[in-house]
């Protein structure tokens, strides 16, 4: 009978974090090792299993719903959930074995977040998507392509969490900050300002 | 760039997504002759004007149908294969 | 000469600007342009012409020539007339052959401007032997700025941006337009070239208080309205499908952003057009908007005695405005025989200006040098041709043409609309737009300035309503222009020529005319024969004339002579500014820090970063190849295979769906077994490869190649969408490391590791266990992967780096090595196993490669059974086959490689796919496709090699190495 210490995991975001630092206007978080889940089913398998838990559910794509006492729960288009941020309800899913029309998700995710003054410029350089029209209060959740890479977001207030394949997860990194790098002294402004008409082109 | 619209995550860049071929309906290999057989593998109609394909978002890996006027370079409409027209 | 302080001038007189040109020290102001700061200082020579060297001035001062093109150290061609100056400017003129532009030693060439004209070039050069001389004079001679390679890369940034309504030009009809949106409560941003907004509105005033207090209400509606963002010297520089423009700055490090609108008014305005006349390139003959730049927005006063060339109202304001600037106007001369704007006439007239109708000027005296006018001739005009009997000379300094307008429609012929010639104000217009797509103002054949603010306004109304904003008005009626802006023929054929049409190409009235009579009489051929149109302006201020010309001498319209479409970017755009950042993200395993450490040679798998090989000091790649490959044979070897495809698929019909996409038998597999899995797309052919390994009843684990991975996901996903069976497919590529454990020693090493009964009865081959390694929750299986018994685990992700040191070592006793992708296909090629696309290509089939075995055509379904069914009844056309080489030695100079071909009786019978030495074996061993009457084991196949030689092969039934396949199933 073998008896090993637990196995370290290890964030694949563990040597680009190193080695970039942190560069001034943009703050980088790396939340690749915060406890997740993932389930998908077809139909409303997974819906139902998931409610039968007692968690919240989102009612439509693409959005999400805070957790009780921490974390949250995304839904992912129509039957992918993502459950990410509460080592109790995570711990919980992982011990039930999922119905027959659901599935785990394995979820090694590389998991950034993004806040700072330059937020907002740095989103304008690498994504097509425009943020500032979306309304938060609706808490949605956006699938998209950031500097080429597959990425879920969910945007906040003052901070932006970003989820990629963690073997993507280096590049997107380097990807964002080298942008980052190269932002301007960023003026105090808003990160989710729709008016930018204070903005004056030199 | 021109846009798409996915039917469940919206109106993005066409870079987001990937053509994915000609909407076809298998013929019944056991019932089709060999001709009807390779026509269908094989031929596909490229006369400009409307035409129904599949398309998917890359991020979300979501299928849907597109139908796309050729000629004009129009998307009139997507939606989900599920879905009734 | 410049003047005191002129009303909304844009200069900052408090801040004096020192500057140089061709060494000589200038003083300017702070928003200044170049050329502005040059012609105040007295400045008349800016440049010389492309192709004749002839003295050049002032024309457009809009960007619409390039006259004032200049180069500061390593940054060639700037624009004179768009960049504003700079503190410590150092200037050249560009196309100057030394002795600077007032003694250009290329001056010559204008005397043999006889030689010279359009198209010589297709007919003077007989003789080949002279060819590089001439490649070397013609390096010299043309081209315009220089590049300095020394340059250091900028990495400029590129930004998306996203507004309901973007108006492209700040003049009256967009500034009415932006606020009619803006009210409608969207997002509005107007796009403006120039350092301020106003357009037109700035000068085309004649002196009238009134129009000038109508743009500043304007402007401050615009300031006013907190949903209008304004980006001023910016311009959009094309137009790309569904609203989507790029805004560039003139600034060289403001970010290019990438504009999405939802409607688009383009409200561009209309470039000024010069009239053909003789000499009329001389320094001192310009536009009049050109004349009213300089004066409202620079504070100059451009002229002391001008003559003003008119065809419309316009040309009478220039005249009061050059009045007002303090110039003696010499005359007005009017081409047209009467006219409507007789308010402007008596303004003119009380000016003490005489005016002369129905005349023309024919020819512009030149002073010393051809680098100055002294006169202008005039002569009467009707019916668009001049009398030259007749001429009077009148002195002035200078002319400025007022004569037409060509709407700036580039960005609506990129958006595909359709276009008409409008008569009435003798001008392409918008026909037909397309779409979200909304057209003002001068650009709309809309010019005068009541009725542009109307137009405008309209306009920003349609547009806010196609965005979703407001409701639909009824129609609004804009007045007519009352006569026509634009004269259909500014042009007098002089016999003496010198008449330019295009001034950047140097090309006159004549060579049009010669062009035409050579058969070149398609605008399309014309354009390009002539290079008409073809400078760095592309043709803003001479594809109007060209067309005209065109069709006077063909007998059509211009409707039927139809225009040439416009192409991004309007302006040139530099390639930093293009360039932005690329992003071709990298795809790493969790173990490349571990390979990295180890000295791996990186190679890329698509998008992945693998280990080629891990390097040695002192050793040759071959070497580190090969002593990794006998460390697999002799002992144990661990490889990252974190890069296959790895999917996984659970639902009570997940035996049915792997039956009917992969080509063998999935339903009969036991629960801890696994399969080798062919797939095939509908015609039969082999995409990809990997194993099917049985969990549980309802419960597949499946792997891809590593090229193959998104793709196959893709498809299954698509056809799950059409079967509608009930199953869950889930994608765990990046989801899980996985490694390779191979080796005799294999089963040792693993055994301390974990508490899995390895033995060969418990876990057999082919079998795959979940269980825990080093800790790890783990998922094995025995898979013939290197032909030696191993294991192949996987972990999720964020514990492979544990798992790769763990096993490390546990290894270290027996020697354990980690090997590269180079030494794992050498391996794998002994034992004859097949790459996808590498030893098959988008035609081989499963019968091609010998794998009927696998093929299960009693299934009631599976992708591609029909088409293999209709194959399997013809002649089969290749097959693969091992090949070795009998008469090869190791060590001989020339050595067959992938893709020499099969020859038999002069035809290709055949290629070799894969090839390699096997230091095992000692020998190169090579898989091939032959044709199917060469099969049999011995059989002798002639090879070219690459040199063209004949080498002979011996075929060989794979595998090359353990034949029984006994080591990958037998442990020590």
């Amino acid at each position: 009978m073998h008896a090993f210490v637990a196995p370290v995991a290890v964030s694949p975001l563990v040597e680009v974090a190193f080695a970039n630092g942190k560069p001034g206007a943009v703050v980088f978080v790396d939340h690749s090792l915060t406890p997740r889940y993932g389930c998908k089913g077809k139909g409303k398998g997974a819906a139902q299993w998931l409610q039968s838990l007692g968690l919240p559910l989102p009612a439509a794509p693409n959005r999400w719903l805070p957790l009780a006492e921490e974390g949250l729960i995304a839904r992912l288009g129509m039957q992918e959930f993502l459950i990410d941020g509460n080592a109790d309800v995570v711990a919980r899913l992982q011990a039930s074995p999922p119905p027959a029309d659901v599935a785990a998700v394995l979820r090694q995710d590389a998991a950034l977040e993004l806040s700072g003054p330059g937020l907002s410029e740095l989103l304008l350089q690498t994504c097509a998507v425009d943020f500032a029209a979306l309304d938060l209060a609706e808490q949605p959740v956006v699938l998209t392509r950031m500097t080429g890479v597959g990425v879920t977001v969910i945007p906040g207030a003052s901070s932006y969490r970003i989820w990629c394949d963690g073997t993507y997860g280096a590049a997107l990194w380097e990807s964002l900050y080298a942008v980052a790098a190269d932002l301007p002294e960023p003026p105090a402004q808003s990160l989710h300002s729709t008016d930018r008409s204070s903005e004056h082109d030199a | 760039m021109k846009l798409m619209t996915c039917p469940i995550n919206g109106t993005r860049p066409i870079a987001e997504f990937s053509y994915g071929g000609t909407l076809r309906v298998m013929p019944d290999p056991n019932a089709a002759s060999d001709a009807e057989w390779s026509d269908y593998v094989f031929n596909r109609d490229n006369a400009p004007g409307i035409k129904r394909e599949w398309w998917r978002h890359i991020p979300s890996n979501t299928w849907f149908i597109a139908e796309r006027d050729t000629e004009r370079d129009v998307v009139l409409r997507t939606w989900l294969h599920a879905e009734r027209d | 000469m410049r003047l005191p302080s002129v009303e909304r001038e844009w200069l900052n007189r408090a801040q004096k600007i020192e500057f140089s040109f061709e060494g000589r020290p200038y003083e300017g102001y702070a928003g200044d342009s170049i050329s502005s700061a040059l012609w105040a200082n007295g400045v008349r020579v800016l440049g010389r012409s492309f192709k004749y060297h002839r003295p050049r001035g002032l024309l457009s001062l809009a960007n619409h020539d390039v006259n004032a093109l200049f180069q500061q150290g390593g940054e060639p061609n700037i624009r004179g007339d768009a960049r504003p100056l700079e503190t410590g400017m150092r200037l050249t003129a560009v196309n100057t052959f030394g002795g600077g532009v007032a003694h250009d030693n290329g001056r010559f060439l204008g005397l043999l401007s006889r030689f010279l004209p359009v198209g010589f070039y297709y007919k003077a050069f007989h003789t080949k032997a002279l060819f590089p001389l001439w490649e070397k004079v013609f390096r010299l001679t043309t081209g315009l700025g220089k590049v300095d390679f020394a340059t250091p890369r900028k990495r400029t940034a590129k930004s998306y941006d996203f507004c309901d309504v973007l108006v492209v030009g700040g003049g009256p009809s967009g500034l009415a337009a932006a606020c009619a949106a803006a009210k409608a409560g969207a997002r509005v941003v107007i796009v403006e070239e120039n350092a301020r907004l106003g357009g037109s509105g700035v000068y085309q005033l004649g002196a009238d208080a009134q129009r000038a207090a109508i743009l500043e209400a304007l402007l401050q509606q615009v300031e006013a309205a907190d949903n209008i963002r304004v980006l001023v010297d910016h311009y959009a520089a094309g137009y790309y499908k569904d609203h989507w423009l790029p805004l560039v700055a003139h600034a060289a490090d403001a970010p290019l952003r990438k504009m999405r609108a939802k409607s688009v008014i383009v409200a561009s305005g209309a470039f000024e057009q010069p009239a053909v006349f003789r000499a009329n390139d001389l320094p001192g003959v310009m536009l009049a908007s050109a004349a009213q730049r300089l004066f409202y927005r620079y504070g100059i006063r451009p002229l002391e005695n001008p003559l003003v060339l008119t065809a419309n109202a316009d040309g009478y304001r220039a005249a009061l405005d050059m009045a007002k600037s303090g110039a003696r106007v010499a005359a007005v001369v009017d081409l047209r025989g009467t006219h409507a704007a007789n308010d402007l006439e008596q303004q003119v007239r009380a000016q003490n200006i005489p005016i002369h109708v129905a005349a023309s000027v024919v020819e512009a005296v030149p002073g010393p040098g051809g680098k100055s006018v002294i006169a202008a001739r005039v002569g009467a005009f009707a019916d668009g041709k001049a009398a030259f009997g007749d001429l009077r000379e009148i002195p002035c300094d200078g002319i400025l043409m007022s004569v037409g307008w060509a709407g700036a429609a580039n960005l609506l012929y990129q958006a595909e609309t359709r276009m008409r010639y409008d008569d009435a104000v003798e001008q392409f217009v918008p026909e037909h737009l397309p779409e979200g797509v909304f057209a003002c103002g001068k650009v709309n054949g809309v010019h005068t300035l009541a009725a542009k603010l109307i137009d405008g306004e309209r306009a920003g109304a349609a547009a806010a309503v196609h965005a979703g904003f407001g409701a639909k008005g009824e129609g609004v009626e804009v007045p007519a222009e009352i006569e026509s802006p634009s004269h259909p023929w500014p042009i007098i054929e002089h016999p003496q020529g010198k008449n330019f049409v295009d001034f950047d190409e140097d090309v006159q009235f004549k060579d049009i005319a010669n062009a035409i009579q050579e058969g070149f009489d398609n605008i399309e051929l014309l354009k390009r024969y002539s290079t008409s149109g073809m400078g760095p302006s592309q043709g803003k201020h001479s594809n109007m004339n060209v067309l005209r010309i065109l069709a006077r001498l063909t007998g059509k319209t211009p409707a039927e002579v139809g225009t040439t479409t416009a192409r991004p970017m309007y302006h040139p755009v530099s390639m930093a500014a293009l360039a932005g950042r690329g992003f071709s993200p990298e795809r790493r395993t969790p173990l490349h820090g571990r390979h990295a450490a180890l000295g791996a040679e990186w190679l890329s798998a698509g998008a992945w970063q693998r280990p080629a090989y891990y390097r040695q000091d002192g050793k040759t790649a071959q070497e580190c190849i090969h002593a990794e490959a006998a460390a697999v044979r002799g002992g144990v070897g661990l490889i990252d295979v974190g890069t296959l495809g790895k999917l996984e698929i659970r639902g009570k019909d997940a035996a049915e769906f792997l039956e009917r996409v992969y080509v063998s038998r999935y339903a009969n597999l036991k629960v801890g077994m696994s399969r080798y899995a062919v797939m095939c797309d509908e015609a039969g052919v082999i995409i990809d490869d990997g194993v099917v390994a049985r969990l549980a009843e309802d419960h597949f684990y499946f792997t891809t190649t590593t090229s193959g991975a998104a793709g196959v996901y893709a498809e299954l996903s698509r056809l799950h969408i059409l079967w509608k069976l009930e199953v869950t497919l889930v994608n765990h590529t990046g989801a899980y490391a996985a490694v390779n454990l191979a080796g005799q020693k294999s089963r040792a090493v693993l055994s301390r590791l974990t508490d899995l009964d390895l033995s060969g009865a418990a876990f057999p081959y082919l079998g795959v266990r979940t269980g825990e390694v080093a800790g790890i929750p783990a998922r094995l299986l025995r898979v013939g992967f290197v032909g030696e018994w191993g294991y192949e685990i996987h972990v999720p992700a964020t514990y492979g780096g544990a798992l790769w040191d763990a096993l490390m070592t546990a290894g270290a006793a027996e020697g354990i090595r980690p090997f590269g992708v180079e030494a794992q296909r050498l391996l794998r090629l002994e034992k004859g196993h097949i790459i996808i696309g590498q030893d098959s290509d988008g035609l081989t089939t499963p019968l091609d490669l010998n794998l009927h075995w696998a093929v299960k055509m009693e299934k009631p379904f599976f992708v591609g059974q029909r088409s293999l069914a209709i194959l399997e009844k013809k002649p089969a056309k290749q097959r693969l086959v091992g090949l070795v080489f009998p008469t090869l030695p190791n060590d001989a100079r020339e050595k067959p490689q992938e893709c020499n071909l099969v020859i038999e009786a002069g035809e290709i019978a055949g290629r070799i796919t894969s090839i390699a030495y096997s230091p095992t074996l000692q020998r190169h061993i090579a898989l091939a496709f032959v044709r199917p009457a060469r099969i049999r084991p011995g059989e002798r196949v002639d090879i070219r090699l690459s040199s063209g030689d004949t080498l002979t092969a011996e075929v060989f039934v794979p595998p090359f190495y353990d034949p029984e396949n006994l080591r990958q199933k037998i442990a020590d």
